[in-house]
C-alpha cells in the first residue's frame, strides 16, 4: 500500500476535476463563497469515503451484472443521510447548497472510483483513496472559490471567516469575509455562469501546462540518461 | 393556466436554461458535443427521459408524501430514472431499431446526467402540479437541447482556431461554453405578464 | 441485463432487495433522529420573518386564505396587523418573502425568505437597507423612476418591481382578511 503515491494522484496527477475532468456541475455552479466551496467539498469528501468503504467491503459478494445498481442504492444512502444532517445540524449551508447536495448522487466521482477503484481494492486502500480524491475535490473548489470570490466580490473567505469581532471561523455562514476592496469594484461576472466556465477553463489550462511541462523534464532527463 | 406554463416553458428554455444558468447536466454537455448529429441525438433523447421522469416522479412523489416518507426521495427518484431508461433503451432496441442505433449508445449516459435528477428534485421544490411538472421537464430538456446543439456548432468551429497549447481540449471548450453563457444571460429578466 | 436467461435472476433480485431494505432502514433511522430539528429549525426560520416584518406582543395566528390571488401561501393575523406569505416570480427564479402590513395598510416590513436571484443584482433585495424603503408605505406604491416612492435596486429593475408589486398585494389581502 502506498499512501503517500495515493495522495500525490488524488492531489494532483490524477486530480478528480482537473485531470479525471469529472463532477464539474457543482464545482462551476456553487463556487461564489468559500463556506459554500469547503461545505461542498467537505460533504463529498464524507460521502465518498463513506461509500468507497462500503463498495470495498461488498466487492466479493456483489455479482457483476447488479453491481451498478448496488452502487446507486449506496451512494443515495448515503448522499441522504448526509442531506438530512445538514438540514438539521448546518441549515445555513443547507440553504446555501440547495439542490446540489442531493445532486451528489450523480456526481461522476463518487460512481467513477467505486468502479475503477474500489470494486478492484481493499477496505484500507479504498478508505485512503476517498480521503486523497476528496481533498482534492475540496482543493479544487477552494481555489474556485477563493479566484471567483475575490475578483467578484472582493473578499476572501466569505462566509467562513469573521473579522468584525477579532479573527474567528464561522461554521454557521454568518461570518462576512476579509474585504480586501469594496464590492462595488468586483467583477460581477465573476460569480455569474460566465465566471464559473472560465475560471474552471483557466484552472484546468494552468494543469495541463504543469503537467506537460514536468513530463518534458522527465524526458530530458531520460534522454540525458541514455545519452551518457 | 396557460400563461403559468408559458412562463415555465420560457424560463426554462432560455432565461434559466439548465446548462447556461444552472449547471445541471454538465458532464453530458461537454463530453458529448464534438459535433452537431451526436448533439442533437443526446439532446433528443435527454428531452425524452426528463419529460418521462418528471411525470413518473411527480406520481412517487405523491405517494411518498402521502406515507410520510419525504425523506426517501433521493433514492427512489434516482432508481426510477436508472430503470426508466434501461426500459426505455430495451423498448427502442426491440421495436424502434433505426432509433435505436442512433440513441442507442446515450442512453446508459443519462442515468447519470445532473440534469435528469435536477429537474424532479426542482419539481419538488418548486410545488409543481403534474402538468407544470411534465411542461418543466420536456422544456428543460429542450433548453439542454438548445445549450448542446450551438455549444456543438462552436467547437465545430473550434479546430480552425488557435489558441495556447495548454488550452487544448477542455479549457478552451469551457471558455467558449463562458462566453455563450454570457449571450444568455442577455435573456434574464424576459417575462409573460 | 433481465433478459440472461440465467438462473440465478432470483438470487440478484433478493440480493438488491436486502441491499435496498438495509439501506431503508438506516435512512428511516437518521430521519426519526433529525426530523424533529429540521422541523425545528424551518418553524424558527418563519417565526424570525415574522418577528422581523411585525413584531407583536400577542401571538400570530394563521389564517385560511380564502382569495384568488394565487401567489399568496400563507397568511397569519396578529393584534397588530397582518402578515402575507407569497411566492412571485423575480427576474430568475421564484422570489419567497413574507410583507407585515398594520391595521392602518401601511407596510410595516419585507422579509425575502428564499430565492435564487442574481447575486450582486436581484440578490441585494435582501438587503435591510432597501428593504427599509417600504416601511410606511401604503397602497399603489411604485418605482420612483415611474414616479413612486421607492428607489429600484442598480440594474435589477425587476427584481425590485416584483418586491413592489408583492407589497402591494400584501396590503390588498390584509385590507379583505380585516
Amino acid at each position: 500500500m502506498n499512501i503517500k503515491k495515493q495522495f500525490k494522484e488524488g492531489l494532483i496527477t490524477n486530480n478528480p476535476v482537473l485531470v479525471q475532468l469529472i463532477g464539474m456541475c457543482a464545482t462551476m455552479a456553487i463556487t461564489t463563497s468559500m463556506f459554500n466551496g469547503v461545505g461542498m467539498g467537505l460533504s463529498v469528501l464524507i460521502i465518498l469515503t463513506c461509500c468507497n468503504v462500503v463498495v470495498s467491503l461488498l466487492r466479493k459478494i456483489i455479482p457483476g451484472e447488479i453491481r451498478l445498481a448496488i452502487f446507486v442504492v449506496v451512494i443515495a444512502g448515503f448522499v441522504t443521510i448526509v442531506d438530512l444532517l445538514l438540514q438539521a445540524f448546518v441549515p445555513a449551508l443547507s440553504d446555501a447548497l440547495g439542490v446540489f447536495i442531493p445532486l451528489i448522487v450523480v456526481n461522476c466521482i463518487i460512481i467513477g472510483r467505486a468502479e475503477a477503484f474500489c470494486s478492484k481494492n481493499g477496505v484500507a486502500a479504498s478508505f485512503i483513496d476517498g480521503i486523497a480524491q476528496g481533498l482534492g475535490y475540496t482543493l479544487v473548489l477552494m481555489a474556485m472559490c477563493f479566484i471567483r470570490e475575490l475578483l467578484g466580490s472582493g473578499s476572501i473567505g466569505g462566509g467562513l471567516i469573521d473579522i468584525a469581532n477579532g479573527f474567528r471561523l464561522t461554521l454557521d455562514g454568518s461570518g462576512a469575509g476579509i474585504q480586501i476592496f469594496p464590492s462595488e469594484y468586483g467583477i460581477m461576472y465573476m460569480i455569474l455562469p460566465f465566471g464559473g466556465f472560465m475560471t474552471l477553463g483557466a484552472l484546468i489550462a494552468l494543469m495541463q501546462y504543469v503537467l506537460r511541462k514536468s513530463a518534458e523534464k522527465k524526458e530530458l532527463k531520460e534522454a540525458q540518461e541514455v545519452n551518457e | 393556466m396557460v400563461t403559468s406554463l408559458l412562463s415555465i416553458s420560457l424560463g426554462a428554455i432560455l432565461i434559466n436554461n439548465f446548462i447556461f444558468s444552472q449547471f445541471l447536466g454538465c458532464c453530458p454537455f461537454l463530453g458529448v458535443s464534438q459535433k452537431v448529429d451526436t448533439a442533437l441525438g443526446m439532446g433528443l433523447a435527454v428531452t425524452f427521459v426528463m419529460g418521462m421522469s418528471s411525470a413518473l416522479c411527480y406520481v412517487v412523489t405523491g405517494l411518498l408524501n402521502a406515507l410520510g416518507l419525504n425523506y426517501m426521495g433521493t433514492l427512489a427518484y434516482i432508481l426510477i430514472i436508472a430503470s426508466l431508461v434501461q426500459l426505455v433503451e430495451m423498448f427502442l432496441k426491440k421495436n424502434i431499431p433505426s432509433l435505436y442505433s442512433s440513441l442507442g449508445i446515450y442512453l446508459p449516459l443519462i442515468t447519470t446526467n445532473c440534469a435528469v435528477l435536477g429537474v424532479v428534485l426542482l419539481n419538488v421544490q418548486n410545488s409543481y402540479n403534474f402538468i407544470e411538472s411534465v411542461t418543466y421537464g420536456i422544456t428543460g430538456g429542450l433548453g439542454f437541447l438548445v445549450a448542446i446543439v450551438l455549444f456543438a456548432s462552436v467547437r465545430e468551429r473550434l479546430q480552425f482556431a488557435e489558441y495556447p497549447k495548454s488550452f487544448e481540449g477542455f479549457p478552451i471548450a469551457l471558455v467558449s461554453a463562458g462566453l455563450l453563457a454570457l449571450a444568455f444571460m442577455g435573456f434574464s429578466g424576459m417575462k409573460i405578464w | 441485463m433481465a433478459e440472461k436467461n440465467s438462473p440465478s435472476i432470483v438470487k440478484l433480485a433478493i440480493l438488491l432487495m436486502v441491499i435496498c431494505a438495509v439501506t431503508s432502514a438506516i435512512l428511516g433511522g437518521v430521519n426519526y433522529i433529525t426530523k424533529d430539528r429540521i422541523a425545528e429549525i424551518t418553524a424558527q426560520k418563519t417565526a424570525d420573518a415574522y418577528a422581523e416584518v411585525l413584531p407583536t406582543s400577542g401571538e400570530y395566528t394563521e389564517v385560511a386564505y380564502t382569495g384568488d390571488i394565487a401567489t399568496v401561501d400563507t397568511v397569519a393575523t396578529c393584534d397588530e396587523g397582518t402578515i402575507v406569505q407569497m411566492t412571485v416570480s423575480g427576474a430568475q427564479s421564484m422570489v419567497t418573502l413574507v410583507v407585515g402590513v398594520d391595521n392602518d395598510g401601511a407596510v410595516t416590513g419585507v422579509s425575502i425568505v428564499d430565492h435564487g436571484e442574481t447575486p450582486g443584482l436581484g440578490a441585494l433585495a435582501t438587503e435591510a437597507d432597501w428593504r427599509a424603503q417600504f416601511v410606511g408605505q401604503t397602497a399603489g406604491m411604485g418605482l420612483t423612476k415611474k414616479g413612486g416612492e421607492i428607489e429600484a435596486l442598480t440594474g435589477a429593475t425587476i427584481t425590485s418591481q416584483a418586491v413592489v408589486d408583492a407589497a402591494n398585494v400584501a396590503i390588498e389581502v390584509a385590507a379583505t382578511m380585516g
